[in-house]
């Protein structure tokens, strides 16, 4: 019964999650598609136009780029798969790319930085839950720096003897200074709005320790540092 | 040509080469910027007909950044452009910041040019217009008590 409710929290907290991921990139596709909209109007009633050279590869970049989300939001939304397999986190980490960039502000400095140049080991794990995993984390940063003068993420990943470990620091608000770890309670929050289920770093921890790793929130001066590790196939 | 300029803030590179190359189209003068402070600094400098704003910005939304506009006391009518439309955006957009009106994207060419040229006749009929006759108002007083004196002379020659 209770390994059920867990079940159910762990897809409450990624399809609450995935809502939100959705509307960033749905609104990305409406700005694309309203770049080719209103240029194409334009040019259809003004073909004279001294910009109409520049405007149409505006049009086709727009176009391409809304074919992308497309492309993103349908892998995203759909059902996905769970079988336990291993994770190239390098390769994972490039496809989601163009959903990151799209789910943090716009001003927002976002780096990945490995510890050698050595290809990483290969993840035991599900490629969908740890896509999850990083996902919900980096969209909690992109939340956490939406007020800061110069938003500032970084991915730092480095990969020990039968681990990865990954630590994400930025430098948004940070939590309550009382803060203990008893925010992987289910429904414990910082945020006081009622959009916020605090589901997210319940499920995070559930998935990593189902998977051998695990998490761990590190107080900073400035913002966040969360740590978490992935056990490697050979292990 | 519309002496009243119109301030574009938008993140997007795209959506603000749109709007500018519409706003061009049509006559208008414009100020485009992707910055809020710079957009904050021209509204110090002039006074703009019409601001349109992007929701989703950094480091504050498009409503606070209007929000800030409307408590600076700025004459100008608000628009407030965005991708996802909800409801709570919505009831701020009109019940607090009282923008004129709220555009999602994406939008037809007709729909945008309504919108904008709603936005500046309202900004005219009840907001330049007004003031300049006040302004015309006040003038008069001033020749009809210069009239006055130079009446009172006449009689003391």
């Amino acid at each position: 019964m209770l390994a059920c409710s867990k079940k159910y929290l762990i897809q409450l907290a990624w399809v609450h999650k995935l809502n939100q991921i959705n509307r960033y990139l749905l609104h990305d596709l409406s700005n694309h598609l309203t770049g080719v909209l209103t240029l194409s109007e334009l040019y259809c009633e003004h073909p004279a136009s001294e910009s109409l050279p520049e405007g149409l590869n505006i049009i086709k970049k727009n176009a391409l780029k809304s074919r992308d989300l497309l492309t993103l939001l349908a892998q995203l939304n759909h059902p996905q798969d769970i079988t336990p397999t291993y994770v190239d986190l390098q390769c994972l980490l490039q496809n989601l790319q163009p959903i990151i960039q799209a789910i943090l502000p716009s001003n927002a400095h976002f780096e990945i930085k490995y510890a050698s140049n050595t290809p990483l080991p290969l993840l035991r794990g599900t490629p969908n839950i740890v896509q999850q995993i990083f996902l919900q984390l980096i969209c909690n940063a992109g939340e956490a720096v939406q007020a800061a003068p110069k938003p500032s993420i970084t991915l730092s990943i480095d990969p020990t003897d039968n681990a990865i470990q990954c630590a994400l620091y930025d430098n948004g608000k940070g939590f309550p200074k009382d803060f203990e770890q008893p925010s992987f309670q289910p429904f414990y929050t910082s945020f006081s709005d009622p959009q916020h289920l605090g589901l997210g770093l319940f499920s995070i921890q559930e998935y990593l320790s189902m998977q051998g790793g695990h998490i761990q929130i590190e107080p900073c001066d400035v913002g966040t540092c969360i740590r978490f590790s992935f056990s490697t196939l050979s292990t | 040509m519309n002496p009243y300029p119109i301030l574009i803030l938008d993140d997007d590179a795209t959506i603000l080469m749109a709007l500018q190359e519409t706003l061009k189209g049509e006559g208008y003068t414009y100020f485009a910027t992707s910055q809020i402070a710079e957009a904050l600094q021209a509204l110090e400098q002039k006074t703009f007909a019409v601001v349109i704003s992007d929701q989703r910005m950094s480091p504050m939304t498009g409503l606070q950044f209007l929000r800030q506009v409307k408590e600076q006391g700025k004459l100008c009518t608000r628009i407030l452009i965005t991708g996802v439309l909800t409801t709570e955006i919505f009831l701020e957009a009109i019940n607090t910041v009282e923008v004129f009106r709220c555009l999602p994207k994406p939008w037809t060419r007709n729909i945008l040019l309504a919108a904008i040229k709603e936005a500046y006749q309202y900004f005219e009929y009840n907001i330049a217009f007004p003031q300049a006759h006040r302004a015309i108002l006040q003038i008069n007083q001033q020749l009809v008590e210069e009239n006055a004196r130079l009446r009172r002379q006449l009689t003391h020659l």
